[in-house]
């Protein structure tokens, strides 16, 4: 398990990513798109602690949240959790590969989406119409913009984990 | 090895206390957070709106449709301004004035839409501090669009007259038949919305117009919502005044003459 601290450049380049994404989360464009921060989250938690991965889920979720129209809780709570147990998940139970994490980035936005769907949208009407047009891609998005951020992220903090 | 077990857990522990706490107190950080970062927004806002405006040809083509709807409206207004003498005639008669309902608007521009909006819900760059709250109706110069969901200190969440989680009572002035506009996923889709628990609704035709009927007060009466675009035996579809999802501006309707009174359509 990863436990050396963050070098500041890397913490920097973390938080220019958050910022980066959250812009481009808020923008009000009028069709799906990804959760961008949630594929960050998701895809650097494999690399760092289980601290540090679960306190950057609750910064990813909160800003998530926020730049959402349903207040701070859900996704804040839900993201937090996902990345405690997707990083106890590579750390301890399964091997911390791109393939592990490509099947697990998928559950983790199947997840996030899903519960949202489940507790606030399943009893509308044409809730079903809803997921497999709107949610179901969202999730896809979600997903494969995990996949560009795993790779720049692991680029980011090998060099950590090999001293360079 | 129970104390090591205590130290490993009081970070985690410590992350979900501070995520709870975050939770609860989640108007005052969104109102931080709206008030710091709003001006940010509204740039990247002001950037997406310029991306998506529309091509030449589109513009011409909603040009000449607007060109035949002005024609069509002035045909309307010719049989209007012969109501509206005729009703001036009889107000005078009776020596009554008519109730205008005032409103106090509260303009913006949106400034998010969220990936997780649904049914073309976005944010406005006003809140509790303009005198916004919960509920207050939301327009643009063509109508109705929607209500306020949610409120923080510098910016509220906008539902709209294509979500589910709106219901409208409106009129139709030219049938006399009242209903209920809400939408549905799948019709939001297609930039429609549905009038359902209809009375007189035989009489409703495709291109009448949708009033606000003020019935419940919680909005004001007698704007303008939609077109009827369909109407069958089991339902009435209608499109809203607006373009939802290329709405860049609209203001809050922070009060109104009848706000909050209950009563019954006319």
């Amino acid at each position: 398990m990863p436990t050396e601290p963050l070098l500041p450049r890397q913490i920097a380049a973390l938080l220019a990513q958050t910022a980066l994404l959250a812009l481009l989360q808020s923008l009000p464009l009028p069709f799906d798109r990804p959760q961008l921060l949630v594929s960050l989250a998701v895809s650097v938690t494999g690399m760092l602690s289980l601290n540090a991965a679960m306190g950057f889920g609750a910064v990813c979720g909160v800003l998530t949240d926020l730049l959402g129209s349903n207040g701070v809780g859900c996704g804040a709570v839900a993201l937090t959790l996902l990345c405690a147990a997707l990083s106890h998940l590579l750390h301890g139970v399964l091997q911390n590969r791109f393939l592990t994490l490509l099947s697990l980035s998928l559950g983790a936005a199947a997840l996030f989406h899903g519960s949202y769907w489940l507790f606030f949208r399943a009893l509308q009407p044409e809730s079903g119409y809803l997921f497999f047009f709107h949610y179901l891609p969202r999730i896809l998005l979600t997903w494969l913009a995990a996949l560009p951020l795993y790779a720049v992220n692991t680029r980011l903090l090998r060099r950590r984990k090999h001293g360079r | 090895m129970k104390r090591q077990t205590r130290g490993a857990l009081r970070v985690p522990l410590l992350i979900l206390a501070l995520v709870f706490t975050a939770c609860t107190f989640g108007g005052v950080l969104s109102g931080g957070f709206n008030t710091l970062f709003g001006s940010i927004a509204e740039q990247t806002a002001a950037a997406a709106a310029a991306w998506n405006r529309p091509s030449d040809d589109a513009l011409l083509s909603e040009n000449r449709r607007l060109t035949e709807e002005n024609s069509r409206l002035k045909a309307a207004l010719a049989g209007y301004a012969e109501a509206k003498d005729e009703n001036e005639k009889l107000w005078r008669f009776y020596d009554m004035k008519k109730d205008t309902p005032a409103l106090s608007l509260k303009p913006a521009a949106v400034l998010r839409r969220g990936a997780d909006d649904d049914c073309g819900a976005f944010t406005l760059g006003v809140g509790e501090a303009d005198g916004v709250s919960v509920n207050d109706p939301v327009v643009t110069e063509n109508g109705l669009i929607g209500r306020v969901t949610r409120v923080d200190a510098a910016a509220c969440s906008v539902s709209t007259v294509l979500s589910p989680d709106l219901s409208v009572s409106v009129t139709d002035r030219q049938s006399g038949g009242s209903g209920v506009l809400s939408g549905t996923a799948a019709l939001a889709d297609s930039g429609r919305t549905a009038v359902t628990l209809l009375s007189g609704s035989s009489k409703m035709k495709t291109g009448d117009f949708l009033y606000t009927s003020g019935a419940g007060g919680v909005y004001p009466k007698n704007l303008f919502v939609g077109t009827i675009t369909e109407v069958s035996q089991e339902r009435v579809l209608a499109k809203p005044c607006e373009d939802i999802g290329a709405v860049t501006f609209a203001a809050v309707i922070t009060d109104f003459s009848g706000k909050g009174v209950p009563h019954l359509a006319d």
